[in-house]
Formats: C-alpha cells, structure tokens, sequence
C-alpha cells in the first residue's frame, strides 16, 4: 500500500482525479480506467462534486465531469467552479456524448473533452497531459508538507486517511503522539530549539516510520501516525522514545502516545483525531507508560457530560431539579434539631442522574453556581413555606461550591433575601468541605465574611482527604460534620473520633455525624459527646413533602 | 455467463468492451450491473406523458451505458431516440416517430435484459 509520510513519499505520490457522472456503470468504468494510475474520488452529481473540492481543492489534480447530471448538472458545477480562484486551478475534462454541446462547456471553463463510448487510452493520454501542464512540484510540496518536520501536514493527513487509508482493505491503528510542555519550552527555551526539536522528532519518526502508512505534523505540539494493527506500535514507540532522548536539543522531553488500534473506519479521520484528543484530556482512560490507551466507554462518559451540561438550563427552567432534605437528630435526646437539602436531579429523558456524575461535571465547568443558586432559592422558598404552616423552625443546610463563593459572599445580598422570604437568619446554614477550606485562604476569608453577617457555617466531609487538624482552629465554623468513613470504621477510631470532638468543642463549634446507620453506630457517637447525627437511622433523605409530614411527626 | 456468445447474441461488440474493461470478470460485472440498475420505466414514463425534456435525458444516460458496454445495436437505437428529442426539438417533435424510435429501444433492452443471466 502506498504510503504517506515525508517529500520522497510525495514525489512517488499518485494523483488524484476526482470523477462527478451520476450513472453508476459509466462511473465505475471510468474508475476502472483509472484506478491504476490515480487515487479516484467520486461524486454522484454537480453539489457532491462541489463538496468534495471545497475540502480538498489543493489535492485534487483534475476533474472528470459529466454534463447530463440530476440535483446540479455539469454547467452548474462550472458556473460555482469559476467563482473561485483556487477551484479554477483544477483542470476540468468534461465527458459528453456523440453530438453534445461541448464547446459551451469549453466556454464555461472546461480544458478539454473526451466522448463516450470511452476509449481508455484517450482519457489516461489527456489526463495525464492536462496533470502535466497544471501542476508544478513545488506546488505539490507546498500544499502537502509541514516543513518544520519533514513529515505531511494536517490537511493532507485527513485527505489521505479519508480517501485512501481507510479504503484500504487493512485494519488501521492511529496514534497521537503529543509533545508534553511544548509551550513552556517555547517560552524558556526558545523559538529555535523548540524548531530543532520538531526537526528532530520529524526525522526520527521517518527512521523508525518504515511500516507507518502516514505520518503528519498534526498540530503545534504534536504528530500523528497511522499503521497496519499487525504492526507492533509498541516497538516504535520505544525505538522512537530512545531516539529522541539523545538527539533531542531541549533536555528531558517527554511523549504521550494516544493510541486508537483498529478503528471504525466509517469515522471522519477528523473525528478520529478528536476522540484521541478527548482520551488524552480524560482522567478516566487506561494507560502504560507514556501510552494511553484510547476505548469507546473514555468517549461515552465525556459525551454524557455534554449532554448534563447541555441540559442544565433547561432542568432548571422545568425544575427537575428538586431538594431533597435530609433531618439530624440530636443523639441525646432524639430531638429533630436540623436538616441538609441535598438536590436530586430527575430528568425526563436520562432518568434519574447520580449527584456523583453531575456535581463534579458542573463544578469543572462553573456551571455549579447557577444550581447552588437554584438550591439556596429553593430551600429559602420552602423555609418560608414551613414558617407559614406553622412548622417547627428548624435550620437548613446547603452546600456551597468554591465557584460559590464570590457570588455568596456578598452578605448583604443574602440578608435581603431572608428578610424577603421572612425566616430567621440562624436557620440557613452553609456547608464548606474541609479540603475547600482548608486548600485557600481566599475561601476561608469569604466563608468568615458569610458568618460575619449571621449565617452559620458547617464544615463538610472532615475526615475524609488528608486532615489537619492544625488548620481547623483557622476554620470560622460553628459545626463539625464527621465524614461518613469515621461511622464505617467507628469502633477502629473511637479515640480519634474522641479527640476530634473534644477539638470541635474547645473551638467552640457543635459536631454533627454522617452516615450513620444503625442504633449501635449512634451510641457510640452519642458517648463520644457528638452532638446530632443525620443519615438512614433517622431518615434517608425526603422530598419537600415528605419532609413537611416527618416535621409534623417531630414537634 | 459466456460474455463473448452473450455479445455475439445482442449484436453487441466484444472486442470493443474487452479493450475498455480489460477483462471477462469485469465485462460480467458492468453486465450484471446493466441489468440490475439500468431500468426502462423512467423514460417509458416520460414518453407517454410526452414529456420530451425528460425523455431525452433518460435516453441519453441509457445511450452513454450503452455504448460505453459496446451494446452497439441498443445503443444505435438510444442515440436515433435522443436525436429526437435534443434541445428545441423536444417541442416540435412529433409523438409518433419518437413513439416507434422508443419501441425499438424497447424490444432490444428486454432482448438484452432477456439474455443476461
């Protein structure tokens, strides 16, 4: 099979000949005629003919064009061809019948003609003369190489892959090879040595490239080959490696190989790329070394987010989101002291959607602000919906983000809103994980700034990252949440868990539990001096109007 | 399928299909693909609706396979009809002689059709 990879593939290289006639047999012949000769691309009438050489103009040598076509016939395709200066360098043979008008094809912009019946070697003869006289090498070169490796570029990489490598009957593995640091380099090393670099990495991959069946700079960072999957990559990639680690003119520079062994040939090379792409910035896919291993499930679980980020506005709009609220109980004497509203997102297409996927896809995003607002809107509405029944006044916690917490941070917003849905400040309560505050003092600075105002501040998950517990006397606080691990190994840690209560108190601070399960879990916690306890021993956690019973139950 | 007595029966040119496509296999499999795709209820179609413009373009695609193949008895026939019907003369023409050129054509396509298998 032909391969394209550096200029001594290009001076080898077959041109291209693109064939526009809607007849399937006099197609096909004509395909027959040429396939020897030339890469034969086909279009079925005078708009696929159009779409084809808006994407590849530059490769194309020359057209074969009928006149008689449905949807855009030949003079219609002339007419588009002649408005555009880079089409118009593509000589145009128009193939006619015995008695048809070719001159008026000839005064569109057609170069020659040939007549059906067709004789083979008329059209290979013609062909080939017209190729001739348009086409330069250095033009050929110009269009086709990346000059800084020596290795084809981009365009010519998707051109090649879409229209020979995957018509190929082979199956084909595709690597991304990316560059780490390049831009740092740049700036530290320089415009030159990061050129040298690439000169370096393009000539290496020629030496070690011999069964590559295209090898391209594909962008700023980095290259692109393509191989039969019967060849062992892995060989290359070490041969490759080695190569460069004593070549390279920058010290330490460090590959990541993205590897797509067989792959669905009906994908656009370009989305092939960009599945690579997707897999190198995924924290979720399978590596070995400098190699990560592209599978379909990287691409799925990157499209779900999408589609969440997608839905998001809308969901909220329909309020699928909804609060669910979760009570504490103080463990001493059983009472109802407080609850956590939690958001559940039931979506009317995806179904029911785990916190644990979206809550991270929306914090990367930002787009967690936006629900925390609708969650602290929700649960002030239904604060205000309780004061009104006459419920017991309870406090609610809600959670806030890192993204959170410049919109929050400005109290005298919050305490507007409270006055408008008329309950007490003391019953909107924020939760802060430990890591958020312990990792920034921008974060604890705001989260003062909220409890400055009135507001109470719980701090979420303690226990469950790398605790310091030198840091928690920075924390302004008012309650302790245990992570839910401590239940799960309470009987292991009683004396830590002894300790960090004894901690919270001396603080100041009130200790609440997560998590909790079972009666044998809450003595504990309760002997321990924990003030209140939330999980499944009480209650899991309840839609608003549920909830509203449980608080009539529990006066 | 014998491609050269199949030639031989429809009055058709071996020797000319043979120097285009080279080879039995494939004179078989452009045949095979004659039958397959190349139907006459288009043009019939437009015939009886002395849609003219229409005919003409259908003949002229079933002319071009025709030679193109070296049918060279149907493919006569198809270019004596489009002649007809080309450009202006698809408005003057008269219904009857296009009605006797397409019944030609006719008999030989399912004569063609009739003897490909």
């Amino acid at each position: 099979m032909t391969a394209f990879r550096n200029e001594q593939d290009l001076f080898n290289l077959k041109k291209t000949v693109l064939v526009v006639e809607d007849n399937d047999i006099n197609r096909e012949i004509l395909k027959s005629i040429l396939d020897e000769r030339y890469i034969v691309l086909e279009a079925t009438n005078g708009k696929e003919a159009l779409d084809i050489v808006k994407n590849n103009a530059e490769f194309i040598s020359l057209i074969l064009l009928d006149i008689q076509m449905p949807v855009l016939d030949g003079y219609g395709f002339l007419d588009e061809y002649n408005k555009h200066e880079d089409y118009k360098k593509i000589p145009v043979i128009v193939t006619t019948s015995e008695g048809d008008e070719e001159e008026h094809a000839l005064e569109k912009g057609a170069s020659d003609f040939v007549t059906k019946p067709y004789k083979p070697n008329v059209i290979l003869k013609r062909v080939e003369a017209l190729i001739r006289l348009k086409e330069s090498v250095g033009a050929i070169l110009e269009t086709r190489l990346d000059h800084k490796t020596g290795l084809i570029n981009r365009e010519f990489f998707h051109y090649v892959s879409d229209n020979v490598l995957k018509k190929a009957d082979v199956k084909l593995t595709y690597i991304l090879c990316i560059i780490q640091d390049f831009t740092y380099m740049n700036t530290t090393y320089g415009e030159d040595d990061c050129d040298k670099l690439l000169k370096v990495m393009g000539s290496i991959f020629q030496k070690y490239g011999n069964n590559a069946l295209a090898m391209a700079r594909y962008g700023g960072d980095n290259l692109a080959f393509v191989i039969n999957s019967e060849v062992d990559y892995k060989a290359i990639i070490e041969d490759i490696e080695k190569e460069l680690h004593e070549l390279s003119p920058i010290p330490n520079v460090s590959l990541k190989h993205i590897v797509y062994e067989n792959v669905d040939k009906s994908l656009k090379t370009n989305n092939i790329m960009n599945k690579l792409f997707t897999t190198y910035h995924s924290n979720n896919a399978k590596s070995e070394g400098s190699i990560i291993f592209f599978d379909k499930t990287i691409i799925e679980k990157e499209n779900y987010r999408h589609l969440l980020v997608e839905y998001m506005d809308d969901s909220i709009k329909n309020e699928d989101f909804k609060i669910y609220i979760q009570p504490k109980h103080d463990c001493k004497t059983d009472e109802l002291v407080g609850a956590e509203a939690l958001v559940r997102w039931i979506h009317p297409e995806l179904g029911f959607i785990s916190p644990g996927d979206f809550i991270p896809t929306f914090e990367e995003t930002g787009l967690i602000t936006k629900l925390d607002e609708f969650i602290v809107k929700k649960t002030c509405e239904f604060l205000a919906k309780c004061k009104k029944l006459g419920l017991k006044e309870i406090p609610i916690s809600v959670n806030l983000s890192r993204r959170d917490l410049a919109v929050f941070a400005d109290p005298k917003l919050l305490t507007k809103a409270v006055k408008h849905f008329g309950f007490n400040k003391e019953q909107l309560h924020f939760e802060i994980t430990e890591s958020l505050a312990g990792n920034s003092a921008d974060v604890l600075a705001k989260a003062k700034i909220i409890r400055d105002e009135g507001f109470k501040i719980e701090i979420d998950d303690f226990g469950s990252g790398y605790s310091c517990l030198g840091m928690i006397s920075d924390i302004p606080m008012d309650y302790l949440k245990l992570d839910i691990t401590f239940a799960r190994r309470l009987e292991a840690q009683k004396d830590v868990v002894k300790h960090v209560i004894a901690l919270a108190h001396e603080l100041g601070a009130k200790v609440f539990a997560e998590g909790v399960e079972n009666e044998e879990q809450k003595n504990i916690y309760r002997d321990l001096g924990c003030d209140a306890i939330q999980g499944y021993f009480y209650s899991k956690p309840l839609p608003e109007d549920e909830f509203i019973t449980y608080l009539k139950n529990h006066k | 399928m014998e491609i050269k007595k199949f030639y031989e029966e429809i009055g058709g040119n071996y020797e000319e299909a043979l120097s285009r496509l080279m080879n039995d296999a494939l004179i078989e499999r452009f045949v095979l693909k004659f039958k397959e795709t190349q139907k006459l209820d288009g043009l019939k179609a437009a015939i009886e609706a002395h849609d003219y413009e229409k005919a003409f373009f259908e003949a002229h695609t079933l002319k071009g396979v025709s030679l193109n193949l070296a049918f060279k008895e149907l493919g006569t026939a198809a270019v004596a009809l489009t002649e007809l019907m080309r450009g202006d003369l698809a408005k003057t023409t008269n219904p009857e002689e296009v009605n006797a050129a397409y019944k030609k054509v006719e008999a030989l396509y399912l004569d063609v059709i009739s003897k490909i298998n």
